[in-house]
């Protein structure tokens, strides 16, 4: 899993709860403490968000090939990556 | 004419037979009769009907210990062969099952035991399938309920991951290629985490595709994991051993590939939850240390205004008893002063008494201490006046 592009639901899922974790650990100094709280609700807010908003894409292997043959017809350069 | 050796003979023989697909893959029925086993564990018997015999060889390496007897009805499965130094033809058997359970059923079986033999089943190698996969594989038909339940299903439970289906034929003489294709070219271009091989119900011929070899082989090559819904759930095919895990339906196996979207935000609300009450207890604690300290700051320091008291106290009794021993010494000093007042010489002289001194001053207090003629002085109540000592002592 790369993290280069958007980080996905399972990365910032795992990394909630590593926050917990940590938090559940103790021994933390206090400000380093609340920055891990803060850091952990700003991920839980994430992982909602993006189950709140998802909807569900469909698509077949066939159009997606279809796709990826036309592009290097379409574009001038040859810049094409799998999706 | 053409003259051909003996071998040349044979040898064409056997290349024109051997090389016939259907004469090296196919299920002879017949009888046994003349079975013998040898020493080396092969079994050799003639399979036979009313107009036909065939001799056979069931090496070691394939019959593993069966149980045959002459006299049974059975399906053989094997290849022709030619055995050119005695000109003879004979059948090399690789699996025999009964005739009671029918062909399909003991191509399954063949199937089955060749497929495990190598190690495609090994349940070390099933894969775990990713809990929270991005992109999920379909390989079913595009038309049927299916596709549209797998749809239905995910688009409740996990809407965050997307479907892309690589329709085949799940019937029919096309399928097991088409079947084999989908799984390729979903591990090729797909870029999916999961893959689901489904079929819906059906009778057990028309879950044939699943049992060709093909579609075993091809599940097991794939780097993706896949799982397998077949037929109803007491159905178990060929695809199904490979798979690396098993769905009793094409819906169950969408309920297994991804999480439920209520239960993961109701974890992700509990996570939150628990750091809350972590972070409470951890400035709780704080606040107690804190309060902790600072009574014991309080106890430690000291009592200002009772010092003050004591001080205060302290003064007072200094000051009552400086105030005492002055007005001691005061009634001391009168006392003295009375002593004093009544010692006085001149209270002496007020009582009538008379102080009798030379003109210097000293007291003439002897007889002896005066001589006739000598001047001297008497001091008495109001005054002083001088005195002469006549010459002829008085008589005192």
């Amino acid at each position: 899993m790369t993290e280069g592009q958007q980080p996905t639901f399972e990365e910032i899922y795992a990394a909630l709860e590593a926050a917990v974790q940590r938090l559940e650990t103790g021994g933390l100094p206090l400000a380093e403490a609340i920055a891990v709280y803060e850091e952990g609700v700003r991920l839980a807010q994430q992982c909602r968000a993006l189950l709140d908003a998802a909807e569900l894409r469909v698509t077949t292997l066939a159009a997606e090939l279809d796709g990826m043959m036309l592009r290097p017809l379409l574009d001038s350069e040859e810049d094409d990556e799998e999706p | 004419m053409l003259v051909l050796s003996v071998q040349d003979l044979l040898g064409a023989l056997k290349d024109a037979i051997e090389s016939v697909p259907a004469f090296a893959d196919v299920w002879v029925a017949g009888e046994i009769s003349s079975l013998s086993r040898a020493a080396s564990g092969h079994i050799y018997f003639t399979l036979k009907d009313e107009a036909a015999a065939l001799r056979c060889a069931f090496f070691r390496q394939y019959n593993r210990g069966a149980t045959l007897q002459s006299g049974d009805a059975v399906l053989a499965h094997g290849r022709v062969n030619i055995y050119e130094p005695r000109g003879e033809l004979n059948f090399v058997v690789d699996f025999v099952a009964s005739q009671g359970a029918g062909v399909l059923a003991a191509q399954f079986e063949r199937l089955r035991q060749k497929l495990e033999a190598e190690g495609l089943f090994d349940p070390a190698r099933k894969r775990p399938l990713p809990p929270f996969p991005r992109r999920i594989g379909v390989v079913t038909s595009a038309t049927g309920a299916v596709w549209h339940d797998i749809q239905t299903v995910i688009g409740r439970r996990w809407p965050l991951a997307e479907l892309v289906l690589a329709h085949a034929s799940v019937q029919g003489e096309n399928a097991p290629a088409e079947i084999v294709a989908a799984l390729q070219a979903l591990n090729e271009h797909g870029n999916v985490d999961v893959i689901i091989v489904a079929r819906g119900g059906g009778a057990r011929e028309e879950l044939a595709a699943f049992d060709d070899e093909r579609v075993p082989r091809a599940i097991y090559a794939s780097r993706v994991p896949v799982i397998s819904a077949v037929g109803h759930e007491t159905d178990i095919t060929l695809a199904d051993y490979a798979a690396d895990v098993r769905a009793p339906t094409p819906s169950a196996a969408a309920e297994m590939v991804v999480p439920d979207r209520a239960e993961i935000a109701l974890r992700v609300g509990a996570l939150a939850a628990t750091m809350a009450s972590y972070i409470r207890t951890e400035l709780d604690r704080r606040r107690h240390d804190v309060a902790l300290s600072s009574d014991a700051l309080r106890h430690a320091a000291p009592d200002i205004p009772a010092l003050r008291a004591g001080v205060a106290t302290l003064l007072e009794r200094a000051r009552t008893g400086a105030l005492q021993t002055i007005a001691g010494r005061r009634a001391l000093i009168a006392s003295r002063e009375l002593q004093l007042a009544s010692l006085d010489p001149a209270a002496v002289l007020r009582r009538g008494y008379a102080l009798v001194h030379r003109a210097t001053g000293e007291p003439v207090t002897s007889v002896a201490a005066v001589l006739p003629g000598d001047r001297l002085a008497i001091s008495v109540r109001d005054g002083t006046f001088a005195a002469i000592v006549p010459h002829q002592r008085e008589a005192g």
